[in-house]
């Protein structure tokens, strides 16, 4: 990809799978995103805080705090709650309250067609908010 | 259950067999009849038996089937007027052809009333009995899936979470192990220069093997499904006929009717109230023999079910004889017999009746039992099955929590490394696939580790 000629998004890639990470950051970066990392709900508030990321590809079902406990945290300050969630997880997520903040959720294993639609998305500003979980 | 009106104009109001069956008694019946015209040859009643029988049975048949383009179960007073039509028919064609071949008197009215008392004192509990020992053979058939699916029901309600558990994990590793085998002897000899499409394979099966778990997950019983008990097979027809004798005072009082009515319009033709009377006393003579014969019945509740039977049989055969001996008593104190053709056709009518009667209503009961516990299997049954499977599903959800934390996690990266590599790798031109194949090996290492832990391997 390139998203758009105008702008590469940063993209947060939280996993508690170094693996995972690594496959996610090297097509994220090939297709011309910066993209960090963090491997707890904790580390994901805290680096999307401090980088200003774009999006985050979160999983949901990580060590320490619950997807709803990061989840909350990232609404918590204004400049993470305007950022694009992904939840990518391999079992059905109720998201309940908090559908709204996230784009959408990906099953895993991501299809990489699928994150690329997401993370152009993000980039083109042309984000549709799906309160339904896809599955 | 099935109700009288179902019994009686449902399935089993015009089947074949039933017509067929009752063949032997019409040309017994037959020859009551035509034995007054002497010069009536047998091979003469035979072809009159025949003819009046097809000739009702076409008319029968051609009701049944004009109703059921209408209704599945045929209404009573159609199924009646059904009887009638075949009785008509009958004494149409046995008059007809007794005009014809001898000459004789076609006594329309006498031969059709006879027929409408015989076909209405009859064509109930041959119907009755028919459909009953059919509806018999299908609950006997349920009840024996039901049985079964119990056992199998309390079988399964034995097993314990932790073996729930145990045997989900080895559908899990029955299902992904050889593949898992494959890829990991795959990924080992992988070398330096790697070809896209081999690890596109790779991710290919990996994928299937991350379905496969969400399969089995899904759908964790789908080998102990119980079979369905409405499609099981019809029992035999001896099994059906085997059931324990009921209502003994009407199984009793109900044979000297049917013998009355079937007897007594040929009594009436052939020695007038000479006849009718002969009837009636046999007919009374057989149903006290018959009463006897239940009482002893209830004496020898603890015998076994063969003295049983054989003191049932007997009692048919000695109810039938005094119907004949009173019957021949009587003409004798009353007038000499013009006919003696009676007094054969006596103790077969009532032994007859008496098996027709017994069967109908000791079949019907039987079923009505046998529903009953039917029913008491299914509700035993739901609630094995529900205990069952709410542990299931229990420990389902619990494998699945376990499953989808370290051992689907891990399948899902080793997918997405595979997948996502072999693009990265053509559009950089790079050929090096050995670093990732390391991590992923390394990762579905500890998923065979995880799982053997989960099997208590």
């Amino acid at each position: 990809m390139p998203t758009s000629a105008e702008h590469y998004p940063a993209v947060l890639v939280a996993d508690d799978d170094e693996l995972a990470r690594f496959a996610l950051r090297v097509a994220l970066e090939f297709d011309g995103c910066t993209v960090w990392e963090a491997a707890t709900g904790s580390e994901a508030a805290s680096v999307a805080l401090e980088r200003a990321v774009d999006a985050i590809v979160l999983d949901a079902n990580m060590p320490g705090w619950s997807l709803e406990q990061t989840l909350e945290a990232l609404q918590a300050s204004s400049i993470t709650a305007r950022v694009a969630v992904v939840v990518v997880s391999g079992a059905p997520v109720e998201l309940g309250q908090h559908a709204r903040f996230v784009l959408t959720v990906l099953r895993k294993p991501v299809r990489l067609d699928s994150l690329r639609t997401v993370i152009r998305a993000v980039a083109e500003h042309h984000i549709v908010v799906r309160p339904e979980p896809i599955w | 259950v099935q109700t009288v009106r179902e019994s009686l104009g449902g399935a089993w109001y015009a089947r074949l067999p039933g017509w067929l069956l009752v063949f032997p008694a019409v040309v017994i019946l037959v020859f009551g009849q035509e034995s007054a015209l002497r010069s009536a040859s047998l091979l003469l009643v035979l072809a009159s038996a025949g003819l009046q029988h097809v000739a009702g049975g076409v008319v029968f048949f051609a009701v049944a089937r004009l109703s059921n383009l209408r209704w599945r179960v045929i209404p009573l007073p159609v199924v009646i007027v059904g009887w009638v039509a075949s009785g008509v028919a009958r004494g149409l064609t046995g008059g007809s052809f007794a005009a014809v071949t001898i000459g004789a008197q076609p006594d329309f009215l006498y031969r059709i009333a006879t027929w409408v008392m015989v076909v209405g004192a009859t064509q109930p509990l041959i119907t009755y009995l028919l459909s009953q020992v059919d509806h018999r053979r299908v609950l006997l058939g349920q009840f024996s899936a039901a049985l079964e699916n119990l056992r199998v029901a309390r079988q399964d309600s034995r097993e314990t979470a932790a073996t729930t558990r145990l045997r989900l994990v080895a559908a899990v590793r029955d299902s992904i192990d050889p593949v898992m085998w494959e890829v990991r002897a795959s990924l080992r000899s992988l070398s330096t220069e790697t070809d896209p499409a081999f690890l596109i394979r790779i991710g290919n099966q990996l994928e299937v093997i991350t379905e496969d778990i969400d399969r089995i997950l899904a759908d964790p019983r789908v080998a102990e499904d119980i079979e369905p008990v409405e499609g099981a097979p019809r029992a035999q027809i001896m099994t059906a006929l085997e059931f324990p004798p009921s209502h003994y005072a009407l199984s009793a009082s109900i044979p000297p009717f049917v013998v009355i009515a079937l007897l007594s319009p040929e009594a009436w033709r052939t020695s007038g109230l000479v006849g009718i009377g002969e009837i009636v006393v046999a007919a009374v003579a057989s149903g006290m023999v018959l009463a006897l014969v239940f009482v002893l019945q209830g004496w020898l509740r603890a015998a076994s079910e063969k003295v049983r039977l054989l003191a049932l049989r007997l009692g048919f055969v000695f109810a039938g004889l005094a119907a004949s001996t009173a019957a021949f008593l009587t003409v004798l104190a009353m007038g000499a017999p013009e006919d003696s053709a009676l007094l054969y056709i006596l103790p077969i009518a009532v032994a007859i009746a008496s098996a027709m009667v017994m069967g109908a209503l000791g079949i019907s009961a039987a079923n009505r039992n046998l529903a009953e516990a039917l029913d008491g299997i299914h509700l035993d049954n739901d609630r094995l099955r529900n205990g069952s499977l709410e542990r299931d599903r229990r420990v389902t959800a619990q494998v699945a929590a376990l499953l989808h934390g370290p051992v689907m996690s891990r399948l899902s990266a080793c997918v997405m490394a595979i997948n996502f590599w072999p693009e990265t790798l053509t559009r950089a031109g790079e050929r090096s696939g050995s670093p990732i194949a390391a991590k992923v090996l390394s990762h579905l290492e500890a998923v065979a580790t995880d799982l053997e832990l989960l099997s208590g391997g």
